[in-house]
């Protein structure tokens, strides 16, 4: 009887993990590169990021924090554009495979918060001569650098943070990598597209609001429900500084406070508003 | 030691659901051909529908080119008539506060049958029959053994 218990809920659980990879093995079974896929014709391909209006002008957490940017740096490599048919869906949870693929060579330390409210995305990189069409999905990672003022961490922010009489200066590190897949840009405009003399574009975009939330958006919104706010942060304040990283949050944040933390770390890539797929890099 | 069957089923539901794919925030869109028209659903991972937001329809003969605006009713869901001379391939985004998504909706005969078939896989389909065909196995299983302790101690 209890061999027989074992068996059954062993076939369970391998049946049960396959059912869960069924849908990765079917997304890329249908999708090869071939010779036919080859376009003759070629453009420009530009990738940018983009931390968004709120990380270069500031903004007001969910729990009534002003947060404004000196710095905010994050560091990125392995970045590759994808044509795929049928269009990648992150919510597969599988990897990109496209009819077409470019990549973007080199690591990359950039700050999100530089520039004004109105400026433009920042370039990393355009890809010459690359098949023209449609590419629409993108992925990339999230490494540590290896110098510089966010040297160790995949983000490094400098911010002050005021409340009231309240004024502290931010200097949070995360050192955690992520790899992030996205599919087709979602946003006011359409991105990735290559004609001949017209260049493309394809922007990876990072939503710093879903770490402190934001007071504009109702309390009870996804964004907010997520969010962990600053308060959190604050109470970690020393003469008048909150400097920390994961490796000191983790023994100093309530555990319930630092898992979501983690959690809502791996939510930060985009594409536009487009969500990705994320795993994290061990 | 004694091995409850119904029990070690439903512990290995509960590490299914742990070691299964966590989805963050973000928004889900599907679509179904309903006779001359494409129906749109769209919702939050949470399962909330997306109500009043914004949709953006794409024809594939001008894809960076607003074709049809709208927005989402109150169960997240929005028609529209494609011109099927115009395109046979279409992009639809639907956008609310932050979160979006877009799809392509392709009315060539194969791909809809395609569209029909993606909320599970044919392998998915089979596991999961067979899982469900388990469960009763493992319940019969429960009884059984209640009955042969209860005919043992009688």
């Amino acid at each position: 009887m209890r061999r027989m218990a074992i068996i059954l809920t062993t076939m369970l659980v391998l049946s049960m993990t396959a059912v869960s990879c069924g849908r990765e093995e079917a997304d890329q079974a249908g999708q090869e590169i071939t010779d036919e896929n080859i376009q003759e014709d070629t453009g420009e391909l530009r990738i940018t990021a983009n931390g968004e209006d709120f990380v270069r002008s500031g903004f007001v957490s969910l729990d009534g924090w002003h947060i404004t940017f000196r710095h905010l740096y994050v560091t990125i490599t392995d970045i590759a554009a994808y044509k795929t048919d049928p269009p990648y869906d992150p919510h597969s949870g599988s990897v990109i495979v496209g009819n077409t693929l470019v990549e973007l060579n080199g690591v990359f330390t950039i700050d999100l918060a530089g520039g004004d409210e109105n400026a433009e995305p920042i370039v990393l990189g355009t890809l010459d001569d690359v098949p023209a069409g449609h590419y629409n999905a993108i992925s990339w990672s999230m490494v540590p650098s290896t110098e510089g003022p966010s040297e160790g961490y995949t983000i490094y922010l400098d911010a002050q943070a005021e409340k009231g009489m309240e004024s502290y200066n931010v200097r949070l590190g995360f050192e955690t990598g992520y790899r992030y897949s996205a599919g087709d840009f979602v946003g006011d405009v359409r991105k990735g597209f290559v004609n001949v003399g017209a260049p493309g574009e394809l922007e990876m975009t990072f939503h710093f609001d879903h770490i402190f939330g934001d007071i504009e958006q109702p309390v009870d919104c996804d964004l907010n429900m997520m969010a962990v706010g600053f308060e959190p942060f604050a109470e970690l304040m020393q003469e008048g500084t909150v400097e920390e990283n994961l490796a000191t949050l983790e023994g100093k944040l309530p555990g319930e406070t630092y898992t979501e933390l983690l959690e809502v770390l791996s939510t930060l890539g985009h594409t536009g508003e487009g969500h990705c797929h994320c795993t994290v890099i061990p | 030691m004694y091995s409850n069957p119904v029990k070690s089923l439903l512990l290995a539901a509960v590490l299914f659901l742990i070691t299964a794919p966590v989805f963050g925030h973000g928004a889900r869109v599907t679509w179904e051909i309903l006779g001359d028209s494409v129906h749109i659903s769209a919702s939050f991972d949470d399962g909330q529908p997306m109500d009043s937001a914004q949709v953006t329809v794409f024809s594939g003969a001008a894809p960076t080119v607003p074709y049809i605006l709208g927005i989402t009713d109150d169960y997240g869901e929005f028609a529209f008539v494609p011109d099927r001379e115009e395109s046979l391939n279409w992009d639809v985004q639907v956008r609310k506060a932050g979160h979006g998504n877009i799809v392509h909706v392709s009315l060539a005969e194969d791909s809809i049958a395609d569209n029909e078939q993606d909320r599970f896989t044919t392998l998915q389909l089979v596991l999961m029959s067979v899982c469900v065909v388990w469960g009763f196995v493992g319940t019969a299983f429960f009884f059984a053994s209640k009955r042969k302790r209860y005919d043992a101690h009688t």
